[in-house]
Formats: C-alpha cells, sequence, structure tokens
C-alpha cells in the first residue's frame, strides 16, 4: 500500500498531539531535588493541585519544599493577593507505596522565628530592648524552653497578681526558639537559635 | 496591579473560548454537514479568525495568569523572570501544550484552504484534525475545576466541551456563511441536518452540564448563597434564552423553510442565538476562575 501525503500528515498530526498531551500530562517528567535535600516520591510529584491554577498566594515553605512555581518565585513583597480559585481544595497527594515501618514520636522542628518570641516577650514586658540571636550557649546562660520557666515576677507584681504565670500562657515557646536566660539575675539575654 | 492582570485574563479566556467554539464548531460543521463550504471564502476566514481567537487566547491566558499569580501588571505578563514559575509548573505545561495544539490546528486549517471541499471530504483530514480539535479539547479538562472531578466527570467535561462546539461553532458557520448565501440548495441541504446535530448537541449539553452543576456545586444552598452558584445561574438564565431563540429557528426550519420567501427571520432568530451565545461563553471564562460552590 502507497501512503499518500495527506496520509502521513494526518498520522504525524496524530502522533505529536499524543505527544503534546503527555508533556501537559507530565508524563516522564523526573522530578528534581533541591539543595541536596531528600524528598520522597511523593514530596516532589506535582500534585493535581497545582494544575488548577499555580499558587496566587505564594507563603514561605520550610528549604527543599519543591513546588516549581513557589520555589523560584523570590520572597514578594506583600500585595493584596488575588481570589483564588482553589485556595479551598485541599491539595491531593499520591498515596504512598508503603506504609511507614515506624510511626513518628517527635513532630520536626519548626524554624526558630524571633520575631514571634520577641513579641511575645514585650507584651510579657520582660523585654525592653532587641534581643540577640546566638547559635551557641553562652557562659553563664541556661536555655529554656517552656514559658512557665521564666521569671514573670516583675510584670507579675506590677500587676498586683499572684508570683505565678497566667494559666493561658502557652507551654512552650512560640516559634520553636529557646530562650537564654541569665542564672543569676533570672534575665532573658538572648535568643537561642540552633538548627 | 493583579486586578487588572485578572481582567485581561478573563478577556483572553474569554476570546479562547471563543476561537475553540469557532474553530473546532466550523471543523466540525464542515466535516459532517458542508464540505462544499471548505471553498467559500467567508468559511475560511471565520475559521481563520477562531483560530487566531483561540491561539491569541492561550498564549495570552498563560502571560496573563503568571502575571496575575506574581501580584503584577499586565505589562510584565511577558518578563521572563514572572513567566519561568508558572511554565515550570503543572498548569504552565498544560497551557503550552494548548498553545502548541494551536500551532498544529494551523497545518489543518492550511491544509483545508489549499484543497477545499477535497480536504473536507478525505478521511486522512478528517482524522488529523479531529485528533487535534480533540487534543485541544482534552487540556481544557486538564485544569481548573475539572480537576476536582472523578473520571467519569473529566468525559462528562470532554462531552460537555465537544457538544458545545458543535453547536454555537455551527451557529456560527449559519450565521456568517451559510445564510449569506442565499442559495436555496444549500439551505435544504444544511439547514435541517444542522438542526437535528443542534437538537442532540442541546439534549447532551443539558445532561452533561447538569451532572457538572450537581458535582460542583453540590446544593440548593451552594448554588444560591456562592458566588459560583450565582455566576452558574446567571449562564443558566442565558442558556434559556439562547434555547428560546433556538427553538423559534427550528420552528422555522421544520415549518417554515419550504414556503418562506427569504431566511430574514431565521437570520435573525440565529444572530439572536449566537449573541447569547458569546455572552454564555463570557461568563463561562469568570466561572472557571471562580472557586465552586462545594
Amino acid at each position: 500500500m502507497k501512503l499518500q501525503r495527506d496520509q502521513v500528515v494526518a498520522a504525524t498530526l496524530v502522533g505529536t498531539v499524543v505527544v503534546v498531551l503527555g508533556f501537559a500530562s507530565g508524563l516522564g517528567r523526573v522530578p528534581v531535588a533541591q539543595g541536596g535535600s531528600t524528598q520522597t516520591p511523593n514530596a516532589t510529584k506535582p500534585t493535581q493541585q497545582e494544575a488548577h491554577h499555580p499558587q496566587a498566594n505564594p507563603v514561605p515553605h520550610p528549604v527543599g519544599h519543591n513546588n516549581p512555581v513557589q520555589v523560584a518565585h523570590p520572597p514578594l513583597p506583600h500585595v493584596p493577593a488575588p481570589t483564588h480559585p482553589h485556595q479551598t481544595v485541599p491539595p491531593r497527594t499520591t498515596p504512598p507505596t508503603k506504609p511507614p515501618s515506624t510511626a513518628p514520636t517527635t513532630p520536626p522542628n519548626e524554624p526558630c522565628d524571633p520575631d514571634v518570641v520577641k513579641a511575645l516577650l514585650k507584651q510579657l514586658g520582660v523585654l525592653v530592648d532587641e534581643l540577640p540571636v546566638v547559635s551557641e550557649l553562652i557562659d553563664g546562660s541556661a536555655p529554656i524552653d517552656e514559658l512557665s520557666k521564666l521569671d514573670l515576677s516583675p510584670l507579675l507584681g506590677l500587676l498586683g497578681a499572684a508570683p505565678k504565670p497566667p494559666a493561658d500562657l502557652p507551654a512552650e515557646l512560640p516559634g520553636g526558639c529557646k530562650l537564654l536566660v541569665d542564672e543569676k539575675s533570672g534575665k532573658v539575654t538572648g535568643l537561642l537559635d540552633t538548627p | 496591579m493583579s486586578e487588572e492582570a485578572k481582567t485581561l485574563y478573563l478577556l483572553a479566556r474569554s476570546f479562547d473560548y471563543l476561537g475553540t467554539t469557532v474553530f473546532l464548531g466550523g471543523m466540525a460543521f464542515v466535516a459532517m454537514l458542508w464540505p462544499d463550504g471548505a471553498g467559500t471564502s467567508r468559511l475560511r476566514r471565520l475559521l481563520v479568525l477562531g483560530w487566531l481567537c483561540g491561539l491569541a487566547g492561550s498564549a495570552a491566558g498563560l502571560c496573563l495568569e503568571a502575571a496575575w499569580i506574581a501580584g503584577k501588571p499586565p505589562s510584565a505578563a511577558f518578563d521572563p523572570a514572572v513567566l519561568a514559575p508558572v511554565l515550570d509548573s503543572a498548569f504552565g505545561r498544560v497551557w503550552v501544550a494548548r498553545t502548541l495544539l494551536w500551532v498544529l490546528a494551523l497545518v489543518v486549517l492550511i491544509d483545508l484552504s489549499r484543497r477545499g471541499a477535497t480536504a473536507a471530504r478525505s478521511l486522512a483530514w478528517r482524522v488529523g484534525a479531529g485528533a487535534v480539535g480533540l487534543g485541544i479539547l482534552r487540556t481544557n479538562g486538564m485544569t481548573g475545576h475539572a480537576l476536582d472531578l472523578p473520571g467519569w466527570g473529566q468525559a462528562v467535561v470532554f462531552v460537555h466541551l465537544l457538544v458545545v462546539c458543535v453547536w454555537i461553532g455551527g451557529l456560527a458557520v449559519l450565521l456568517i456563511a451559510v445564510l449569506p448565501t442565499r442559495d436555496r440548495d444549500v439551505l435544504v441541504h444544511v439547514l435541517p441536518r444542522y438542526s437535528k446535530l443542534a437538537l442532540i448537541s442541546v439534549a447532551t449539553l443539558t445532561a452533561a452540564g447538569s451532572l457538572l452543576a450537581w458535582r460542583l456545586v453540590g446544593s440548593v444552598d451552594a448554588l444560591f448563597g456562592s458566588g459560583y452558584g450565582r455566576i452558574l445561574l446567571i449562564k443558566l438564565s442565558v442558556f434559556a434564552l439562547m434555547l428560546a431563540a433556538g427553538l423559534a429557528s427550528k420552528t422555522w426550519v421544520d415549518r417554515r423553510m419550504k414556503v418562506a420567501a427569504n431566511t430574514r427571520t431565521l437570520a435573525l432568530s440565529v444572530t439572536v442565538e449566537t449573541v447569547f451565545a458569546v455572552v454564555v461563553l463570557g461568563v463561562a471564562a469568570l466561572l472557571v476562575t471562580t472557586s465552586p460552590g462545594r
């Protein structure tokens, strides 16, 4: 059977359409790990949610988050985010191929956010000036990670309250930080941020 | 700033829908009902217009969506730094693919323009045009609300878009290319067949649209209480007006075509139908950028 030119063109068109649709589906796309971080296939595979529209309001993610749209964005100035049609839909992820062998015993560490702690300490009145952020212990200082261990007597005395911390204080410091407290004076001297 | 980009993005989506329906519906009309029409300049110009709207709408939609997401003005839409993150996303891949398919459609269009009715009657051209057209329609189901749907829902979206193209694209061909010929033989040959095709399309469209509305909106409360539901109600209202105009057209074809002295009444009802169809497409573009009610 002799092929005619229009038949060859039609076959080429069909083949090209299949290839283009395969490209659109993401077939054969190899996920690239970033920053040397270890990523599970689930974390690196673009989700279907991503194809709705790319995220309209990029939020900072821990290093290693491999959403191509978000990673490539530099930190944006705060602008009113466009109304995203699918923000309420939870992202779909493929189920893991096998269940984890052991249940996680501790949640992953949050990055230390000094601003959160500073704001809280200023509200409590135990911080007047800026708090230095250090990465290792200083002689004469002790790290604490619970607000209940903090000496709030100056503030509580000022308010005329009993010398015990308020019950609604969070047990742990927000932002995943630890405070450096001078062992002699009991004053907060810095913020310990250990990666 | 981003609101300007969003507005232009909606406009680009409207052009994209318009181009898709006119081009794919026009191709289907030529292949199924009127191969001889491929030799007329009016039909060729209509198809070229549809192709331009589709290509420009897809390309501009991709760029403007990138600007909208980045919170940039529309002038930044073609900035590589703004485009690159979107091009690397699943959404960007789908839209790049869609734009490529529009480029492929140019091959089909050129072949039809060169060979006319011979191409429209050949199996090879129909297969090539069908593959490109169905590929373009498939990309609609790879983004947006269709991703919230299960497998059957994806098929329903595909059928929904297909019959929309057949119906509305056919209307455009009737209005621009068939009725102005005033050729009684052509009218007698084409109109009854298109009327049947349109009836089947509308029935399928109603069933598919109802299923999608039920799946995406979910409840009567969401239909009246959510933004998505209200936009859908507007779309359904215009669709009802379009159906009324379509009924008038069908009545004329069934009862008066053989005795009427001219086609002025039919041209009027088809024009009204087409205007409502353009409004429906614009509302549909707004709908796909709104969060569903459930």
